[in-house]
């Protein structure tokens, strides 16, 4: 009988430790640890100017045909100047509006994602502003969560 | 190197109208807390006379119409605005120093030749931005980019942007101004000053050195400087804006570690909650700005501020010193070297009357003034039941359970705040509804 049995090494298989977030203060950041703390922020995705960026949430369906309805929120970026054919949260009438922006013939009309619903052409008179350009929309695809 | 400072106009009513565009060219008012007196104004309100302070309950005699639309104070919308427009800022100038919940001062590089034109843009581009309108003035001192901004807002034609570029320029200013618009020039050294004949900044100007130096000693002397255009005022100071406190200091050797930086910060609140209680006011907002040096391109450039909104105003050390920790905490990014860190106090109005009676001795040293408080408590707790008076830092929310509120009722007194806007900004429940 020997007195020491040698067991070989079984290298096959990998266990990952998670690094303790922040328990390490001294020396270089390891690599890892900021592989684990980056992730995929959607802040970062969705928003180019954090100071200039608002949420609205949508109410009513004359965006339906373009796949935006009710309880929707949308990213409004202010910093963006409105071209023609952008999706805008324009100030009209007394409440922020979702419309898009069209020029015909030299007229300035905003115009829905809706038959149901007629163009509305502004007029100088007409007490109207671009509030900002919307940039996403984010929808809720499953009610359990 | 040029100094700008950015002033927000009317910043409270401003912006409430971010998010009601309909009020633009409407009178507004913003109140107090507890919706007890006006503390910001738009300039239709200012036509019509409505003074700064005035009680709610009288704005019909001076609004008999009902014109005006007011609002109750939002803080925690505008601390979240005022960190929008001063970010806005941040990325066009070389340097930023806070200085107020609406007002900042920078610098710009001179030798370029486009400090004009980036000055010049910033209006613009933060009313677009962010909504909120703002004024820009441009000059070789803090002090003149001061009265360059007063102009900027006060004349039309100006655009918003006014730089003293010149010795015509400043020539002028100088003549147009009176000594008590002069930042530094304070209402009881106007006195003196008029009594000795001067009446402008450019008499004051004029005078010789010897005779500032007599009449108003060496703080005097630095206004001085500055109107002639020399840079005089250092950036470490307590300063009294309009209705708000600020503590700052540059390090001598750079800061990197958050828990040397924690000490620091805590000090400049409670600097600065010290200077609240003398004057009896309570403030709304606790903010903490951190920099690095913007002179070192070398190294990692960041700077950053965090508003605290209060949930309820206060005067209590503990309540300041703690946000400005929370705050300091949520913008501290490890590896940068910082040069420059802050507190400032905002939203600042008088104390309720009854919380007055608790810290209206400000002669008595710290630990006398706390013992006062505490024997103060409990006496009130004697009388009145158990735990009836709590210190307010040791009330985090008002919206506690039913128990909770009672006890805190004495500092409160039913806070009104009827004409509140949605936290537009803050809260997903409150953010804008866009009719589709």
């Amino acid at each position: 009988m020997k007195d020491v049995e040698i067991f070989k090494a079984e290298l096959g298989t990998e266990a990952n430790l998670k690094f303790a977030d922040g328990g390490i203060h001294a020396g270089f950041p390891s690599p890892a640890q900021d592989y684990i703390e980056d992730g995929i922020d959607l802040n970062k995705e969705l928003i180019r100017h954090k100071a200039s960026t608002f949420y609205g949430r949508v109410v009513g369906d004359s965006m339906v045909e373009v796949g935006i309805d009710e309880g929707d929120i949308i990213v409004i970026d202010k910093s963006i100047t409105a071209v023609e054919g952008d999706l805008v949260v324009c100030y009209v009438d007394g409440e922020f509006a979702l419309k898009f922006l069209r020029i015909e013939n030299g007229r300035l009309l905003l115009c829905a994602g809706n038959r149901a619903y007629e163009p509305i052409e502004i007029t100088n008179g007409d007490d109207f502003r671009v509030w900002g350009v919307v940039t996403y929309t984010i929808k809720k695809r499953n009610n359990r969560v | 190197m040029l100094y700008g400072l950015m002033d927000c106009n009317n910043f409270f009513v401003s912006c409430e109208r971010v998010f009601r565009p309909d009020l633009e060219g409407k009178p507004v008012v913003v109140l107090s807390n507890n919706d007890g007196c006006i503390v910001s104004r738009s300039n239709e309100a200012k036509e019509m006379a409505i003074p700064m302070g005035l009680p709610f309950f009288q704005l019909r005699d001076h609004d008999p119409l009902g014109q005006v639309t007011a609002f109750s104070s939002n803080y925690v919308l505008y601390a979240d605005l005022s960190k929008r427009v001063m970010s806005v800022l941040a990325d066009m100038v070389c340097e930023t120093m806070p200085y107020s919940i609406d007002e900042c001062f920078f610098t710009l590089d001179a030798s370029h030749g486009k400090a004009y034109e980036i000055a010049s843009s910033i209006p613009a581009r933060v009313r677009k931005w962010t909504g909120i309108p703002v004024s820009v003035g441009l000059a070789p001192t803090k002090t003149l980019a001061k009265m360059a901004c007063r102009f900027a807002k006060k004349y039309k034609g100006y655009n918003n942007f006014c730089a003293i570029d010149s010795a015509e320029k400043l020539a002028k200013a100088l003549r147009l101004v009176k000594l008590e618009d002069v930042w530094g020039i304070g209402r009881r050294t106007i006195k003196t000053l008029n009594k000795a004949g001067l009446f402008t900044a450019a008499d004051f100007c004029n005078s010789s050195e010897g005779q500032v130096r007599k009449l108003l000693g060496i703080n005097g002397l630095r206004t001085w400087k500055e109107l002639r255009g020399e840079d005089s005022v250092k950036s470490d100071s307590v300063t009294d804006a309009k209705q708000s406190i600020c503590t700052s200091r540059s390090f001598a050797e750079m800061v990197t570690d958050v828990e040397d930086l924690r000490p620091m910060v805590a000090n400049f609140a409670s600097q600065c909650a010290s200077k609240l209680r003398a004057q009896g006011s309570v403030a709304n907002i606790v903010s903490v700005f951190v920099s690095s040096n913007a002179y070192r391109e070398d190294l990692q450039q960041y700077s950053n501020i965090c508003n605290v909104a209060l949930s309820e105003a206060s005067a209590s050390q503990i309540d300041i010193v703690r946000a400005a920790d929370r705050g300091l905490l949520s913008i501290f990014r490890k590896g940068v070297a910082y040069k420059k860190a802050g507190v400032i106090l905002s939203g600042i109005a008088p104390e309720a009357p009854r919380q007055l009676s608790l810290f209206a001795q400000t002669d008595f040293s710290q630990a006398e003034k706390k013992e006062r408080l505490s024997k103060l408590i409990d006496k009130i707790n004697g009388a009145k039941g158990m735990n009836k008076v709590h210190l307010a830092s040791q009330m985090p929310h008002i919206e506690n359970n039913d128990g909770k509120e009672e006890t805190t009722a004495i500092f409160l007194n039913n806070l009104r705040r009827d004409h509140i806007s949605p936290r537009y900004t803050t809260d997903w429940n409150d953010i804008i509804r866009v009719k589709s």
